[in-house]
This record gives structure tokens, sequence and C-alpha cells, in this order.
């Protein structure tokens, strides 16, 4: 692995867990990432999860923030990827 | 900041006695002329009619209760009400359990009956919850539907769009 990568852990949620595992790891350059970026990676690595989140209102969460595709990753963030919500 | 002291939110692995809640929610009326409240009770059966065994809520960390205080704080700044109360379970409930219970007071009827209407079509589509229905055939994920869309879209909102994805 390059000095200039990490490896990110990414916490799934709901459904996603299911389907993917409580968590999965993603090799990223720290020279990236976007959220729209760290999209594509995780997308490239499962499929189940491409197809999941293609779905719109799946929502990225970094550092208890639900954020846009434009947010920047950095080393350290906690991540988590939230399929569509409903309480009530 | 005022309106968020008049504003109890909570998330919660116990039972909702919603007569309880709304007695003591009542019972703190500082001359409101209006309380209006709902209670969302777990059905015993789907929509295609299969019986539901248990329903569990999965939450994240405080971006749920975040989630909830966001929208309670949006029903104060648009319906001008004075006070609010949002339960809401969270892990394992039972068919015939209370999940969610929802009061507001104002001053008149209509902002406190809006402001509770507001409340639960936000909170179904855009609090931090997930929704697993567990059934003798198996689980599944229950996600808003194309009518819980609908109710939302009635309130044209702008602000509260980072919880709905929508």
């Amino acid at each position: 692995m390059p000095d200039s990568s990490f490896h990110q852990t990414i916490e799934l949620c709901g459904r996603l867990a299911d389907l993917a595992g409580r968590e999965i790891s993603v090799e990223i350059d720290a020279a990236c990432c976007t959220v729209a970026e760290l999209k594509t990676i995780v997308a490239r690595n499962s499929s189940v999860l491409a197809q999941a989140m293609a779905n719109r209102r799946v929502r990225f969460c970094v550092n208890d923030q639900i954020v846009g595709e434009e947010t920047t990753i950095n080393k350290g963030d906690r991540i988590a990827i939230f399929p569509p919500v409903s309480g009530g | 900041m005022p309106e968020q002291s008049r504003s109890i939110v909570l998330l919660t692995d116990d039972f909702i006695d919603p007569a309880t809640a709304l007695r003591n929610f009542t019972d703190a009326s500082g001359g409101d002329g209006a309380v209006v409240s709902f209670t969302g009770i777990m059905r015993a059966t789907a929509g295609d009619g299969t019986p539901i065994l248990s329903l569990t809520l999965e939450t994240y960390r405080d971006v749920t209760l975040a989630s909830m205080q966001a929208i309670a704080r949006d029903a104060h700044e648009r319906f001008g009400i004075s006070r609010s109360a949002v339960i809401h379970r969270k892990g394992k409930i039972a068919p015939g359990e209370a999940i969610v219970f929802v009061a507001t007071a104002s001053a008149h009827r209509r902002a406190a009956f809006e402001a509770a209407d507001y409340l639960m079509d936000r909170l179904k589509t855009q609090a931090v919850f997930w929704k697993k229905e567990e059934t003798a055939q198996g689980n599944r994920w229950i996600e808003p539907t194309e009518g819980d869309g609908q109710d939302l879209a009635r309130w044209d909102i702008e602000n509260g769009k980072k919880y709905a994805g929508n």
C-alpha cells in the first residue's frame, strides 16, 4: 500500500448491513477523496452495495453529520452509509 | 434558546405509556388553549396481511436523536407552537406497543393540529431510523411508502433537506 493511501472503515446501517456486513474497509488515496469518490470506490468493491447505493435516498454520514457528495473525507473520519430512513 | 427548552425529545428503549405522557404534557400547560397528541402503535399485521411478530428500530449513534431534535425545532419555527414532546422507541417492539408519541401545545388549536401532523410526516420520512419487521416467513426492512412521500410533499419543505435524501 503506498504511503499516500489508507484504509477506511465504513459502517453499514439497516438493510445495507444485511447485504454486506456491519462494516467494510476500503483503501483510499490520501490525495482523494470526496464522498462521491468514496462511493465509487465502495461500488467497485461490492456489487450489492453498488446496486443499493443507486437509490438516491442513500446518504453518507461523516463524523455524525449527514453530508452531501462534495464533502471531503479525511483520515480518521467516522463514516457510515445510511439506506433510506423511516421512523414513526 | 427558549424554544428548545420547551421541546422534549426522547429516544427510549423503554415502553412508552401514551396516557401518562399526555397527562404530563397537559399538566405542564402554561396557559395554552390547545393540546394535540398522536400515538403511533405497532400493527399486528403488515400491509399484505402477514402477521408481524415484532419490529426492530435501528438507530445510529447521536444522529437519530439529532434528527428528531431538528424536526421538532422546525415545527416550533414553522407553526409558532409553545411546546412539543416527541418520544420515540428504539430496539425491539411488540405488536400493540406504542412506537412514537407526539404532542404539541399552542394558544389555539390550528397550530397544534398542524404541527403534530407535520412532526409525524417528517418523522416517518426523515428521522434516522431503520425498521425491520420480523414475520414467520422471515425479516424485511420497511422503507417510507409513496404515500409517506406525498404526505411530506404537502409541507413544501425547503429546510431539513439534509435529513431527507429526497
